[in-house]
């Protein structure tokens, strides 16, 4: 054994690290390469099956409540049938990532704190931005729905294309141009609203003294940030209805890109605040 | 003998409260150093700013040439910190748990299982290499955590308290395994509350109270520093002590004298305090063979320490 000096690794990007991700050991231990370092996701896995069932359930019908509010009387029913098939897949995919990725990332630093390991992480010479990184990627990487999460986006990607090629020529320019920016909404929607329940899992664990403490106020806010959201497109809905607002293609977009700014919003929030904490250890070795 | 750590106006403050002030201290390469004082005396806050866990409010720290300040990652690569908790994860095996840090210190693969088989035999769980750490006893864990801090050859350990809560077996196995890193030229600084470990180890002592350094050296220099009396036991053949209290008496460094009786020990038993040094206690003792004493035993009791604690704090805390 003999001493190394200091290597350049301390001061490696975050593209080089991500590059580097698969060799990173804390990545591989949020893997279960040492042990099973998620000992609340290792309990709710056990109760996939229904998370499945439910997320199904919930898909569907976001998918057919989606069918009923908009396009009905813009002549674009078909092309909008077209996105929500694939779409009710994604609802699903996203409704069961919802539940599953706050059991990942909540555990992930609040167990470290708990255990009296954090610390010692902190004085290895890995930076703590990267402790974050690889915790994060480490444990969404255990999740199964990337891939079909991956094609589902690909397929409706690609029926939008499709669609919009077929119906150029039958539709006005605002109709095509509603239904296109509605079919990005719908594929980014996932991604963000994913991407923001395990950032809010992760920076909630950075504060949380146990991992139940993380987890149940992730999923508070998670759900409670979807909560706003229906509440939102009830209040929009009822504007359309009393007929303040009498463009519903308007309403179509303004709505999912309000979805789509409020959840972006969130999951910057999420990075500049973990940003900030990882810039010190002091921070941290002060709770 | 060069210094390893450099300690210069060291001050740590939250808010109002001054959790250290003005720590001056240096400790030399090899040194086994002990960090004694009552609790809130700023021990923890120095151990912190060592590791980076923490920055000062003012003064500067350097270890191994480093400043704790500005060069934390290089700081971090010579020192291996022990918290005075237990830093292990349950879940995995005595030998996963050291070859996940090992790896965190990016130590090569081909490197880690020789590395790993050499940690657990000198913290003597070579027999535990596969079983489950949520298995291991206290003192185990608190093993497997020492070895942990060895994982990437640190010039440095700083250690917080590694013998609190362990059983007295487990702490004389601790102390033995200090003993070990001393032997392979690791520097130690550690904190503890049991005096006489401190005394048995340590090559420095450092007492802090209030966030202040109190008495600094070893033990001898600070009896000195703080004229603590020594207290002896003679033990001569046969009860009669007369004629050895007479000599001790005269002397002018003997204080209070106390027969054996007193203190339900042996009649054939003297103790007494001695303020002299080391010279002047065997200058004493060949006295008393000379005046033809019946000497069987003269020895220094062991809990000293404690004296010299005692009289460097006043029970202040910060």
């Amino acid at each position: 054994m003999s001493n190394k000096p200091p290597t350049q690794s301390d001061s490696i990007s975050i593209r080089q690290f991500i590059f580097t991700l698969r060799q990173n050991p804390i990545y591989l231990r949020e893997q279960g390469h040492w042990g099973e370092p998620n000992s609340i996701y290792a309990n709710i896995n056990r109760y996939s099956p229904f998370v499945i069932m439910g997320a199904l359930v919930l898909g569907v019908c976001g998918g057919n409540n989606f069918l009923s509010t908009i396009g009905m009387n813009s002549g674009t029913e078909w092309l909008i049938l077209l996105l929500c098939i694939p779409n009710a897949f994604m609802q699903m995919l996203t409704w069961g990532g919802l539940f599953m990725v706050p059991a990942l990332t909540a555990p992930s630093v609040s167990e470290e704190i708990k255990r009296g390991t954090w610390e010692i992480l902190m004085l290895t010479p890995q930076p703590v931005h990267h402790i974050l990184f690889a915790k994060l990627f480490g444990s969404l990487s255990r999740l199964r729905i990337w891939w079909l999460l991956i094609i589902m986006s690909v397929l409706q990607g690609g029926v939008t294309i499709v669609a919009a090629a077929t119906a150029a020529s039958a539709f006005d320019a605002v109709s095509l141009a509603t239904s296109l920016m509605v079919a990005i909404g719908l594929l980014l929607q996932p991604w963000l609203e994913i991407g923001y329940a395990a950032l809010v899992g992760l920076t909630v664990s950075t504060w949380a003294q146990t991992s139940r403490a993380a987890l149940i106020t992730s999923y508070s806010i998670i759900f409670g940030t979807k909560l706003v959201i229906w509440l939102l497109s009830l209040l929009l809905i009822s504007i359309l209805t009393v007929g303040i607002l009498d463009n519903e293609s308007l309403f179509t977009v303004g709505f999912s890109f309000m979805r789509i700014f409020m959840y972006a919003g969130g999951i910057a929030t999420c990075a500049a605040v973990l940003y900030r904490r990882s810039l010190s250890v002091e921070t941290w070795s002060s709770k | 003998m060069s210094a390893i750590i450099e300690i210069k106006g060291l001050t740590k403050r939250y808010g109002a409260l001054t959790a250290l002030n003005e720590l001056n201290l240096t400790i030399e390469k090899g040194d086994v150093f002990g960090f004694i004082g009552p609790n809130g005396a700023g021990k923890t806050t120095t151990m912190r700013i060592l590791t980076t866990l923490l920055r000062p409010t003012s003064g500067r720290a350097q270890i191994a040439g480093y400043s704790v300040t500005d060069q934390p990652n290089e700081v971090r690569r010579v020192i291996g910190y022990m918290p005075d908790f237990f830093g292990v994860y349950d879940d995995m095996k005595v030998w996963e748990y050291l070859d996940f840090f090992a790896a965190c210190y990016d130590v090569p693969v081909n490197q880690r299982k020789g590395m790993i088989g050499d940690l657990l035999a000198l913290v003597d769980l070579e027999n535990k290499r596969d079983a489950q750490v949520e298995s291991l006893s206290r003192g185990m864990k608190q093993r497997l955590c020492l070895a942990r801090t060895l994982a990437h050859d640190p010039q440095v350990l700083i250690l917080d308290e590694p013998a609190s809560g362990l059983d007295p077996r487990a702490r004389i196995e601790m102390r033995e395994l200090l003993r070990q890193l001393q032997m392979m030229g690791k520097t130690i600084f550690f904190s503890s509350h049991i005096l006489s470990e401190v005394a048995d180890i340590c090559t420095n002592i450092g007492i802090m109270e209030a966030g202040q350094l109190v008495a600094f050296g070893d033990i001898e220099d600070m009896r000195r520093q703080l004229q603590v009396q020594r207290l002896i036991q003679a033990r001569i053949l046969g009860e009669e002590t007369a004629p050895l209290k007479d000599i001790l008496f005269q002397h002018p460094q003997v204080g209070k004298i106390t027969d054996g009786r007193e203190v339900e020990l042996t009649p054939d038993i003297v103790r007494f305090d001695f303020g002299g040094t080391d010279e002047e206690l065997s200058q004493l003792l060949r006295h008393l063979i000379e005046a033809d004493i019946p000497m069987i035993s003269f020895s220094e009791e062991i809990g000293d320490l404690e004296d010299v604690f005692m009289q460097a704090t006043k029970g202040v805390v910060s």
